[in-house]
């Protein structure tokens, strides 16, 4: 009863001061930062306009602001699903409601998810009921055996009808081992980057038709374009060691920015990826030898890499409709030896860091006010989401599920009553 | 062999989720039998019995392969190896009633998807256990996961998939040496949109009342068949037949994927036309629709915490559905249909539990315990030796770090009839598998 009393107070205090310059604190609970100041406990938030004021144990709360007490609950910055399909998947299969990659041959870089994403898709109400205030959406390679899947984006989970996208934040690329053969996928890899910094120099060789490693669109050589200048990264699907290996030899040879997704064997080649720098995106349930380029799939994939010094991203469900499970995810790699603090920031400051949204996934004086309030570990299934900002706005966190759930069952019925 | 001891009293409680026993002169018999292992006793855990209360500062004896005592103050032989299960956990091994494990094998390579005869809408004459390579590393990976004893399942792409094997989760050479001795067989039956796709490659059904002709068509003849059969008149042998007679009879328990609750009405509809016992409806997302009705029906649900939209028959799924259930009455249980999954049905069974709170109605350890034990191992029929822990059953059990509800619980020790199939303390150095064995780079051994 007491709960339901601050959930009720969190609530309303949002609602009230959605952005909109009136400041508001966040008082009383254990905060986990996932920035320097570690975890604070009995802190204080302040967030105004939508952005995060001050964080601390002591915290001067300036008059005129309203004051949220959280006592007894945790703080943390809005998870982020990294490597996901929310907004272009509603169903995914055998229903046509469902877009995560290219159709046509002729656009494979330049394929943009901005322009695929529904912000009204249900799947969002469902992922934010999970904590997640922002995702990392990555295409599927396209028709015709493409390598270039697109162009990545960063989705806000924000509850409306137009989508807050940070659009082409990083290409993404797929080695299509199975389509290509691995001894033509790289020599075409590396004939189509020096073909996009030919580009680069004299935008004229398009027209001219001298760039001829493929058949070239001009949206596919500009995605590519801040690519080969090392400005944003491209992720890789990638699982086998030796792959892994020719991946950082050739991005490193390119000067390109890489990052590892997927990576089932990447602990055995922690060491060569730690020295190049290269972060990773797992799935700490990849443990199963699938196929033979995951022989070596391991449980202990997270903290292995972890332990050799690698920059973690932990993705899991990366399914439209599992999004809001990550902290299992997370949790799942703590269990397995990964450090709490390290499993948060793969969750939230990693990848923000990574797809050039610094101002995204802590909770730091000037950042984006993306915040989940929990009854305690936000790992933890038992663990209750209280309340969740985005860039300061409270959020609703009722889903298309909670109706039906609200019109068959008694109890959810009831729940619906009492709100 | 079967402690008879406690089969009554069970008995009493699982009513009508009891298949008949098998057969004993049927043919591919189980071999398995386990080894030996020394009298062993946990103490000091907390223990989840998925019979009684959580017990607190416990011991759990088991000897001979059969647990021996449970309880406070328990007296130790002095041979007994004593486990010290302070602040740990001990709940019965867990059964996932929904498994393709060995029949969809990793590696998940063409020559080893041996689960679905899709060649016919109707291939109930296939068995389970005539593709099962026990070598599947997924099986060791279970094991890791507290799981000792599976129901392995054909797929759903066919009307009927053919008979399920229920196994122990063992280490074995051969399906018959890991095979649950005398345990009755199930059939496969699947609704909606996977026979119908299946038919997308040119063959019948290519619609929901298709679906429904083929399981009429197919139970007419089979009612023929059983009647010749009970009669004694000479006929032939038809394998198909022999399955479907098998559920009229009731000698076979059905698992029936199905998603969406007006198919699941018309399956009941069509058990009352042909009189036989639905056993399972497995994935059942829209059950909570139709809660009041599977309850009163006797009708088990196998389904997931929380698995939805991937596919429009599942659009309707919702994370409230095994609290639902459990709260209508059903026989409620949790699956896994997943290599993955079937490793933390401990965490599908928290979540499930966290939904159920999330609208201010708690469901204790105590019941949540037994949607991943005892109410499997009753729709398996071999409720009577494993699934909880009491005097005389199976020495099933896991040992958990922690709140076997909690995501960080990791299942430290693991027997199967006493022996120790997974210690974490003393990890073991090769993995069971022969396919892991030797590879210059192993990692599935954790």
């Amino acid at each position: 009863m007491i709960d339901r009393a601050i959930i009720v107070a969190i609530c309303l205090a949002g609602a009230a001061a959605p952005a909109l310059g009136e400041a508001v604190a966040l008082r009383g609970a254990r905060i986990m930062t996932a920035d320097k100041a570690g975890t604070i406990e009995n802190g204080t938030v302040l967030i105004d306009r939508g952005r995060i004021v001050s964080v601390g144990a002591n915290v001067r709360v300036p008059s005129g602001a309203s004051i949220v007490d959280v006592t007894g609950k945790t703080i943390t910055p809005g998870f982020i699903a990294t490597d996901s399909v929310i907004g272009m998947v509603e169903i995914s299969g055998g229903a046509d409601a469902a877009e995560s990659s290219s159709r046509t041959p002729g656009i494979t870089a330049g394929y943009d998810v901005q322009y695929a994403i529904n912000p009204l898709s249900t799947t969002i109400p469902v992922a934010r009921k999970g904590g997640v205030t922002r995702a990392i959406v990555m295409p599927n390679p396209g028709a015709d055996g493409a390598t270039f899947a697109g162009q990545a984006a960063i989705l806000s989970l924000r509850d409306g009808v137009t989508a807050d996208i940070l659009p082409q934040v990083g290409a993404v690329w797929d080695m299509r081992a199975g389509a290509y053969g691995r001894g033509a996928t790289f020599v075409q890899f590396r004939a189509d980057i020096a073909d996009v910094r030919r580009f680069a120099r004299e935008p004229a060789a398009f027209t001219e038709g001298e760039l001829v490693s493929r058949e070239w669109s001009r949206a596919d050589l500009e995605a590519l374009v801040p690519i080969i200048k090392g400005e944003k990264p491209i992720a890789v699907r990638v699982d086998k060691a030796s792959d892994i290996l020719t991946l950082i030899n050739v991005f490193a040879a390119e000067k390109l920015d890489l990052v590892l997704v997927g990576a089932a064997e990447g602990w055995i080649v922690a060491a060569e990826i730690a020295r190049a720098g290269v972060p990773v995106a797992i799935d700490p349930s990849d443990n199963l030898p699938g196929d033979f380029d995951e022989i070596g799939a391991t449980s202990d994939n997270a903290a292995k890499l972890h332990a050799a010094g690698v920059r973690l991203i932990i993705r899991g469900g990366s399914s439209a409709h599992d999004a809001g499970k990550v902290r299992y995810f997370a949790g799942m790699a703590i269990a397995r030896g990964v450090p709490a603090e390290v499993a948060l920031a793969s969750v939230t400051a990693t990848p923000a860091e990574i797809w050039g949204a610094a101002d995204l996934g802590s909770i730091a004086a000037g950042k984006q006010a993306d915040l989940a309030i929990w009854s305690g570990d936000p790992f933890e299934p038992a663990t209750e989401l209280s309340a969740l900002y985005i860039g300061g706005a409270a959020q609703p966190l009722t889903s298309r599920q909670d109706a039906l759930a609200a019109r068959y069952i008694p109890a959810a019925a009831g729940k619906k009553q009492q709100e | 062999m079967i402690v008879r001891a406690c089969l009554l009293g069970v008995s009493l409680v699982i009513g009508s989720w009891l298949p008949a026993a098998a057969q004993t002169n049927a043919p591919y018999p189980s071999t398995y039998s386990p080894a030996s292992s020394p009298p062993t006793a946990i103490v000091g855990a907390t223990v989840l019995t998925a019979e009684g209360p959580v017990i607190d500062q416990a011991t759990v004896f088991f000897r001979d392969g059969k647990i021996a005592a449970i309880g406070q103050g328990i007296e130790l032989p002095a041979d007994a190896l004593v486990i010290d299960g302070t602040g740990k956990w001990v709940t019965p091994g867990i059964i996932d009633i929904h498994s393709h494990l060995g029949v969809f094998s990793s590696p998940g390579v063409p020559s080893m998807r041996n689960g679905n005869e899709k060649t016919g809408k109707n291939t109930a004459e296939v068995w389970a256990e005539h593709s099962l390579w026990p070598q599947d590393p997924g099986f060791e990976m279970a094991r890791r996961g507290g799981v000792t004893t599976l129901a392995i399942l054909p797929g759903s792409a066919n009307l009927f998939g053919g008979r399920s094997v229920t196994v122990k989760n063992v280490p074995s050479i051969s399906v018959q040496g890991m095979k649950f001795p005398d345990a009755p067989y199930g059939a496969k039956m699947a609704c909606g949109e996977n026979p119908i796709f299946y038919a997308a490659r040119g063959n019948d059904p290519f619609t929901r009342m298709g679906n429904m002709a083929g399981f009429r068509s197919a139970f007419i003849d089979a009612q023929a068949y059983l009647e010749k059969k009970q009669k004694g008149e000479s006929q032939k042998t038809d394998l198909r037949l022999e399955t479907l007679a098998g559920i009229l009879s009731g000698e076979i328990t059905t698992h029936i994927h199905c998603y969406r609750a007006d198919e699941m009405m018309q399956m009941i509809d069509l058990s009352r036309e042909f009189g036989f016992q639905i056993g399972t409806f497995h994935h059942a997302s829209e059950a909570y629709k139709i809660a009041g009705v599977l309850a009163e029906e006797g009708i088990g649900v196998a389904t997931w915490a929380d698995r939805w939209g991937f596919k429009l028959e599942a659009y309707d799924g919702v994370p409230l559905n095994v609290a639902a259930l459990e709260w209508a009455g059903v026989h409620t249980m949790l699956h896994s249909d997943s290599a993955v999954l079937v490793q933390r049905l401990n965490l599908e069974a928290a979540m499930a539990r966290s939904s159920a709170a999330r609208v201010g109605e708690e469901i204790s350890a105590e019941v949540a315990i037994r949607w991943i034990t005892l109410n499997p191992a009753e729709s398996l029929g071999i409720a009577d030796r494993t699934g909880s822990l009491a005097p005389g059953k199976m020495a099933d059990l896991v040992l958990w770090s922690t709140d076997p509800f909690s995501v960080y619980a990791v299942a430290e020790k693991v027997f199967v009839d006493g022996v120790t199939v997974v210690d974490r303390d003393a990890p073991a150095d090769e993995p069971d598998s022969d396919f892991l064995l030797g590879q210059p780079v192993m990692g599935a051994l954790k």
